[in-house]
């Protein structure tokens, strides 16, 4: 339907960088031994692990098509969105934005893997920064150390909140993006949770400024932005949001469920039945007359129109 | 006896034959018990990159009904949670309320997890129907009678009390931001200056900015990138940029010719004509923001980070949605004698 889409599908993906200029994978010296194991400097200070990332991904010139997109692979590169993909169309995992069906082909995938292929955890580290935890559908992204990202330049609370939403929006359906002048911090919340974990990849030790900033040239220098998830908002009217719109999935949910039992794979059923002989299938849950009768509750609201 | 890991139809996929390897030298400790559990990993396909591996425990797996690969319900293939939501909205007959909530509960406790992992032959939550065939039946007779009103789901009632209240208590002034916005600008000026900008009001808390942005791209048929949109939701309003100015021409044009307007003349100095667009059960209202006038995007931006200003502004815009549509001047009406003069005036300024 959009420009950008056709693009990327029209085109082969570019290498982002050549494998001879990537960094070491080896950390500067901060120590006095290094310990091959942790990939870490031992006996020394540990030092300020925050830095700018030196590349970045341009949305609509890295993307394109690889062999991932041939395959019947589901994932999306990880170096792709630190944009540092040195294979460009030889990776074997897709190199673009995440789109609507590639939500939903993550989400029949697995519920435990992230949209890099990576496992979640059950609970959140306590800074909330890593994978995720997969016992929550977070849409959520906190951003932080804006200050550190524009290097200290003095800009107002609307130049701050414009520049996050071109970044963010390149990455993604937003869908509600709130910047907190007082706390310097920003909310963004996008439409698709395999979209906030790729935009938390991609934003994450990036720098704010724009190449007419005349501290651009100093951008390394900074921190970079620190892209977390974000807690549950303990606005009551935000929480009752919440709890509508997963009663409003949870019905559009029921509807899928319905209607892939009506067209239940015999082949797919018959595996299942010569690998687990204990559980039971019970065959088609539903059968046409509950679908027609759920169908004619959702044709009655207008809300529920898919 | 080897005990066979559960694995749902979609993560073996279709092939015949699959080499199941099981992890001989170690052992790995399960994401939801922390328990260590016996790991088998497999290819979908001999030449697949892709290497799917058991995560959680038998256990686990077998407490919740859920494969061991990729979490998801084995005969529904479902998260968890939406599962449980599902069950939860039949069981209540569709509505949604919070009493008696089916939860497949989880420990934050390391202890308490395995206590919970060790428990053998238990059913937590939503696994309850959906593995048993005869609670199963039960939902699904429930299911049978199914009688939903899904209005009692949407309910926006409780929202507005509860800005109301809120407002009572602040002191602060918005005459400022109300002053700087035009509201007294009517449709009809766009064929003679173009431009790119609309502010849209009315904009209900609920609509996501993709949502919005979507619905427009769809009727102007042009990419969502052209489309760029900002919404304050707690003070209701949206700015509205459409990057060619042939596009918003267009874009107004198509609300003019699809009667999508209404004028009014509630503050009788003028008669007004504003734009609207029907989402689902929402109205927004549009007005162009003309680049002569001194509006300033600028003087709206603090009300980004001040929640009471933005919903004294948000009740202020919703009090003149009311006013416009009481002083609403229908179409058919307006030849004649009483309303006339009015139109007349307007439609030539």
């Amino acid at each position: 339907m959009s420009k950008a889409t056709k693009s990327w599908k029209d085109k082969s993906a570019i290498i982002q960088v050549n494998e001879k200029d990537l960094p070491s994978s080896t950390p500067p010296q901060t120590g006095l031994t290094f310990n091959v194991w942790y990939n870490k400097w031992s006996q020394g200070n540990t030092g300020n692990r925050r830095f700018v990332n030196k590349y970045r991904l341009e949305p609509s010139s890295h993307s394109g098509i690889t062999l991932g997109d041939k395959s019947s692979n589901v994932f999306f590169c990880l170096y792709f969105a630190k944009g540092m993909c040195s294979l460009g169309k030889k990776c074997q995992y897709k190199h673009h934005i995440p789109e609507d069906s590639d939500s939903i082909a993550l989400l029949m995938k697995s519920d435990i893997l992230d949209c890099f292929g990576r496992e979640k955890f059950a609970d959140y580290r306590d800074d909330m920064s890593g994978i995720g935890s997969f016992r929550k559908k977070n849409r959520t992204l906190y951003i932080g150390g804006i200050t550190g990202a524009i290097n200290n330049k003095e800009l107002k609370p609307s130049q701050i909140e414009s520049r996050l939403r071109y970044m963010f929006s390149r990455l993604g359906l937003l869908d509600r993006l709130r910047y907190l002048e007082n706390k310097n911090c920003a909310f963004i919340k996008f439409k698709n949770q395999c979209n906030a974990e790729f935009a938390k990849e991609v934003m994450s030790n990036q720098t704010l400024l724009i190449p007419s900033d005349k501290e651009w040239d100093e951008r390394n220098e900074g921190t970079g932005l620190l892209v977390k998830w974000a807690n549950d908002d303990p606005d009551t009217a935000a929480q009752k949001r919440e709890r509508e719109e997963q009663a409003k999935t949870a019905l559009n949910a029921m509807i899928n469920v319905i209607n892939k039992e009506q067209d239940n794979d015999t082949v797919l059923k018959k595996r299942r039945l010569e690998l687990q002989d204990s559980k039971s299938s019970f065959g088609p849950i539903f059968d046409d007359i509950v679908l027609e009768k759920v169908r004619a509750k959702f044709r009655r609201s207008s809300e529920f129109k898919s | 006896m080897v005990e066979l890991p559960s694995i749902c139809d979609k993560c073996l996929g279709s092939n015949k034959n699959i080499a199941l390897t099981k992890a001989t030298s170690s052992s790995s400790s399960c994401k939801i018990c922390t328990l260590p559990f016996t790991v088998y990993f497999f290819k979908k396909f001999n030449r697949s990159n892709d290497i799917i591996k058991t995560l959680i425990c038998l256990n686990c797996s077998n407490q919740r009904n859920v494969c061991q690969c990729c979490l998801l319900d084995f005969n529904w293939n479902l998260p968890i949670q939406l599962r449980d939501d599902i069950i939860n909205l039949i069981q209540q007959n569709g509505n949604n309320t919070t009493a008696t909530q089916i939860k497949t509960k989880e420990y934050k406790n390391d202890m308490m997890k395995s206590f919970l992992g060790l428990k053998k032959s238990i059913k937590l939550g939503g696994a309850v129907y959906s593995s048993d065939k005869e609670s199963f039946e039960l939902l699904y007779n429930k299911l049978l009678s199914f009688q939903t009103d899904t209005n009692s789901i949407i309910n926006n009632d409780a929202l507005a009390t509860t800005r109301d209240t809120l407002v009572t208590a602040s002191s602060s002034n918005i005459s400022a931001i109300v002053k700087s916005l035009p509201l007294n600008d009517s449709l009809d000026g766009i064929n003679d200056d173009p431009i790119s900008f609309f502010f849209c009001y009315n904009v209900d808390p609920s609509i996501p900015e993709w949502k919005l942005q979507s619905h427009i791209a769809t009727l102007l048929n042009i990419s969502t990138e052209l489309v760029s949109i900002s919404i304050n939701h707690r003070a209701n309003y949206a700015i509205m940029k459409l990057k060619s100015l042939q596009d918003s021409k267009n874009f107004v044009n198509k609300l003019i010719d699809s009667n999508s307007f209404i004028i009014s003349n509630y503050n009788t100095k003028s008669v007004i004509k504003r734009g609207y667009l029907q989402l689902n059960q929402f109205k927004i209202f549009l007005l162009p923001i003309f680049k002569n006038l001194n509006f300033n995007l600028n003087k709206l931006n603090p009300l980004s980070s001040n929640s009471a200003d933005s919903i004294k502004l948000s009740i202020f815009l919703k009090k003149l949605v009311q006013k416009e549509l009481r002083h609403k001047i229908q179409i058919a009406t307006s030849k004649n004698v009483t309303n006339g003069k009015t139109n007349k005036k307007s439609f030539r300024k």
